[in-house]
């Protein structure tokens, strides 16, 4: 039957259009055989709740981004280290080489089967207050984060106070003074209103989350290989339009929230904000050793 | 015979929905210093609690299974009895059994199904507080198999005291002949 | 087939008396069945529906307005209420109304609110010469205003079934004008009555005693200006600003009026640990049972059949309003909410009008379904405090029907009444 796909995103958004993609692509080149409808804003479920539904067969696929992964695959938890990347490029460099094989051989594990990993960009800290040039800016400063003890510990470790805080919250929240920050990339930082609140956005880039096409792994491996080969075919094809549609509603964002009379500032050096995550690694490596190579193939790969 | 195991059962039942009821007390109780500390850390400390978010989404659940199961036998749920209490009590009575029967059928699955979840999840953390996340499963354990023990109980008062069935009967304590609330 | 199967076996398990929660999920879970697709994604629907971070006010408001009930604060603002309103014609109808404003302002609870102000206030006016009847109906009529005067969890929980989206700060401002006009509304109802029937007023006692009961209300009902206070000057998340209210509220009852027990308390802890499982619940199975309305794609069909019909906005808006009525009267808010929202509110968007206004309409529509019968428990609980009879109550009750549907028109039409404030105080 036909497949059902779950999608957090409304229609039209970059990640949407790439889904799309694939079920009509899938669906021609298979000569109707094949079929996959998706459901678009999250109304099969929140995202932890999809990856279990993925995994369990309750949903055939869908688009997850690696952060929640993490939580279920210690693999795709590496990339949620931050300052992990240097910048997108060297991230599609490292995911589409021998790295990105591992991590989709960690998640095929916990029966996911990826297709191809999309794009989210790059995240970055936005405040109320003033530019961030190093760490010693956010002194005090309350940003929230998602619940990941990753980003909690790299809020503590720059020396802000970390608010993990439902995202709903946020926009009112830093309206009312409740937080001085949060941290996302631009299409968000522009799509929620939160760039009305908190005018400062200062490019840390400090987390480049890829996101994942995947598939119930069972399901997957019921097919042909013919069929196979069409579905990552169409995945991959779809990737290249959803990076490309994500790079132009980044840059469209990016010029509106100037435009707004946001401040944006890049930071030339990143180097103490690397150096401040040391200890991060550090405990990150010891307590997860299987993957600990996989950090170091990371790093070996930008130098 | 079948009278005095109804009623033996529904003694069994009495203690059960105590206890049900006090764990969602404690869990609700709790909810209190919990935010009281977020609270305080964030503008006395400037260090916000970080478990809390966690913490209390685990307390709310850990209230309304438990409770939700114990008010399956206070009949205390927000129910829609108008049509049924119309009825010549003896139909009111099988409405009754029917809709005991559905929610037994539901109990039955929420408990095999949180009990699959529980299992499934159990090598999942939940981040910030570092325990399984299957403990998040668990109260449906508890409120579906309380569901079908407490539907079914409802059931055999009933078939017990179908002679002498009156309007509205079947949800009263009294219909058996001691009260055994 | 699918699609009737889910409405119908909800609706079959509604007619015989199943719990609408435990209906909504057993009709989910046929569906589930019926479709193939793997049940336990029922249950993790619920499981999620329950664990929501925004629902978390609910507990809290509901604990808040138990203590309250427990713990003297509601005679007080009575006493006020009585002071201050009580020697106008009729007075003690407007003392009514005037007193749920200031308690529904607290509890945001509509049958809490007829339940506290309704044992204090139903046999005072029975003894003062009311008839029983009016008695009931004013207090039944105006704890709606409950719902619509900050704070209030009924508009959480509709901030929620919206999908998330709305600012439940802005809902609480929104609903302070439809609130006041209501109970204004109302109050000149009660007065138009009561004169009618000759009621008496008691003497007015003297702006000392006035200005006394307001200093013994006062710690009491500044449980609602923390709350309140605390969300809009952004002390607190909506969250934590309930949280706050209850250790006040303990404070306040247990160490200020002395009248909260220990058997008061654990008597709050019991009703509120109750009614928040009942209303969760609901909740979860309502996240079960919407997961197959999207499966099945619901909503779009209703909005398809009724754009089909007319294309008229004010006929749509109006229609709106007649079914949101309907199901009021035979069914309970908060799991009107639930399903109603997510059917209801993308129709009334594509209209013109605001998520924050379709809000105010909902709660009002549903509110006035508290106090009809066949189904409404505000209704109910006063006629079994006042001791009359439904049929009877219901009788004499038009002209307070009859000021909330003018209420509810000028909400309805006029975008302003709830826009306005929520604006000013939030910008556009
Ligand atoms: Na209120
Ligand atoms: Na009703």
């Amino acid at each position: 039957g036909e497949w059902r796909g779950w999608n957090i995103h409304p229609p039209g958004y970059p990640v949407t259009i790439g889904m799309e993609k694939f079920a009509e692509i899938i669906k021609e080149k298979s000569g109707g055989e094949l079929s996959a409808k998706v459901y678009n804003n999250g109304v099969l479920g929140d995202q932890p709740d999809a990856i279990q539904q993925v995994r369990l067969g309750g949903l055939d696929w869908a688009e997850f981004n690696l952060g929640p992964l993490g939580e279920v695959a210690p693999e795709a938890n590496v990339v949620s280290l931050p300052f992990i990347f240097n910048n997108m490029d060297s991230m599609h460099k490292v995911m589409d080489g021998p790295v990105g094989e591992k991590i989709s051989a960690g998640l095929e594990k916990v029966g996911l089967q990826p297709l191809a990993y999309y794009d989210s960009g790059a995240r970055s800290f936005y405040n109320t207050k003033h530019p961030i040039e190093t760490p010693a800016d956010m002194k005090g400063l309350k940003f929230r984060v998602m619940s990941n003890d990753l980003y909690v510990q790299m809020v503590d470790a720059l020396g802000g106070n970390a608010t993990p805080m439902p995202y709903g919250e946020v926009f009112q929240s830093l309206k009312l003074g409740v937080i001085d920050g949060a941290e996302n990339n631009y299409p968000s930082y522009d799509s929620s209103g939160h760039y009305e609140a908190a005018k400062y956005y200062s490019v840390t880039q400090h987390l480049i989350l890829p996101e994942c096409l995947c598939m119930n792994k069972k399901l997957y491996d019921g097919l042909s290989d013919a069929d196979k080969k069409i579905v990552n075919d169409a995945a991959m094809e779809s990737a290249e339009v959803q990076r490309a549609a994500w790079a132009e509603g980044a840059e469209k964002s990016k010029k509106e929230v100037e435009a707004s009379g946001v401040k944006i500032n890049e930071i030339k050096d990143k180097s103490a904000f690397q150096a401040a995550m040391k200890p991060i690694y550090d405990k990150f490596m010891k307590e997860n050793p299987d993957v600990a190579p996989l950090v170091t193939a990371i790093q070996e790969a930008q130098k | 015979m079948l009278t005095q195991c109804t009623r033996m059962l529904d003694r069994l039942g009495a203690v059960l929905s105590k206890v049900l009821n006090l764990i969602g007390g404690i869990a609700l109780v709790l909810l209190i210093p919990s935010f009281a500390w977020l609270v305080y850390g964030r503008y006395v400390l400037n260090s916000t609690p970080t478990w809390v978010e966690q913490v209390s989404l685990l307390l709310m659940v850990f209230i309304t299974f438990p409770v939700a199961a114990a008010g399956v036998r206070a009949n205390n749920h927000l129910a829609v009895t108008y049509v049924r209490d119309s009825m010549p009590p003896r139909v009111s009575a099988v409405f009754a059994i029917i809709s005991y029967v559905g929610m037994a059928v539901f109990g039955y699955f929420m408990a095999e199904s949180g009990l699959m979840l529980t299992t499934f999840s159990w090598t999942k953390i939940i981040p910030i507080i570092h325990i399984s996340d299957g403990w998040r499963f668990i109260p449906m354990v508890i409120c579906g198999s309380g569901m079908v023990f407490f539907s079914i109980v409802h059931i055999l008062r009933i078939v017990c005291g179908w002679h002498k069935i009156s309007q509205s009967a079947f949800y009263s304590d009294d219909l058996l002949d001691e009260d055994a609330n | 087939m699918g699609m009737t199967l889910l409405l119908g076996l909800f609706a079959l398990g509604i007619i015989i008396g199943m719990p609408v929660a435990f209906a909504l999920g057993l009709a989910a879970l046929s569906a589930f069945f019926y479709e193939g697709l793997p049940h336990f994604v029922a249950f993790q629907r619920l499981s999620s529906g329950v664990g929501t971070y925004s629902l978390l006010a609910i507990p809290f408001f509901i604990f808040a307005g138990e203590l309250m009930l427990h713990g003297g604060i509601a005679n007080r603002l009575v006493q006020f209420a009585t002071a201050l309103v009580g020697s106008r014609r009729g007075g003690l109808g407007i003392v009514n109304v005037f007193s749920s404003m200031l308690f529904g302002g607290i509890s945001g609870s509509a049958v809490a609110d007829t339940s506290a102000l309704g044992s204090i206030l139903i046999p005072i006016m029975k003894k003062e010469g009311y008839r029983a009847d009016y008695a009931v109906n004013v207090t039944v009529t105006s704890s709606i205003a409950g719902i619509m005067i900050p704070p209030s969890h009924n508009m959480i929980l509709y901030a929620v079934a919206a999908g998330g989206g709305i600012s439940v700060s802005r809902l609480f401002m929104a609903g302070v004008v439809p609130g006041v006009l209501m109970c204004v509304l109302l109050g000149f109802a009660a007065w138009i009555v009561a004169v009618r029937h000759g009621y008496p007023s008691v003497p007015f006692p003297g702006w000392k005693v006035v200005g006394q009961t307001a200093i013994r209300a006062l710690p009491g009902f500044f449980t609602a200006v923390i709350i309140v206070g605390g969300v809009l000057s952004g002390i607190f998340t909506v969250t934590e600003s309930g949280a706050i209210g209850v250790a006040y509220a303990l404070v306040i009852t247990g160490l200020v009026y002395r009248e909260l027990t220990w058997a008061g308390f654990v008597m709050a802890v019991r009703q509120a640990s109750k009614t928040t499982a009942l209303v969760m619940i609901l909740v979860g199975c309502a996240a079960a049972y919407g997961y197959m309305l999207a499966f099945y794609q619901v909503p779009e069909a209703l909005a398809g059949f009724i754009t089909g019909y007319t294309q008229n906005p004010t006929t749509i808006l109006l229609l709106i309003n007649v079914m949101l009525l309907v199901a009021g009267m035979v069914m309970d808010m908060a799991a009107l909410i639930l399903i109603c929202t997510p059917i209801f509110l993308p129709l009334a968007v594509q209209f013109g009008m605001d998520p924050i206004q379709f809000g105010m309409v909902l709660m009002m529509n549903l509110g006035l379904g508290l106090c009809t019968p066949p189904v409404g428990s505000c209704l109910f609980v006063g006629c079994a405090i006042g001791g009359v009879k439904i049929e009877k109550a219901v009788l004499t009750i038009w002209p307070f029907y009859l000021a909330i549907l003018v209420a509810l028109a000028l909400t309805t039409y006029v975008p302003a009444v709830s826009l306005t404030l929520p604006n000013l105080v939030f910008g556009n």
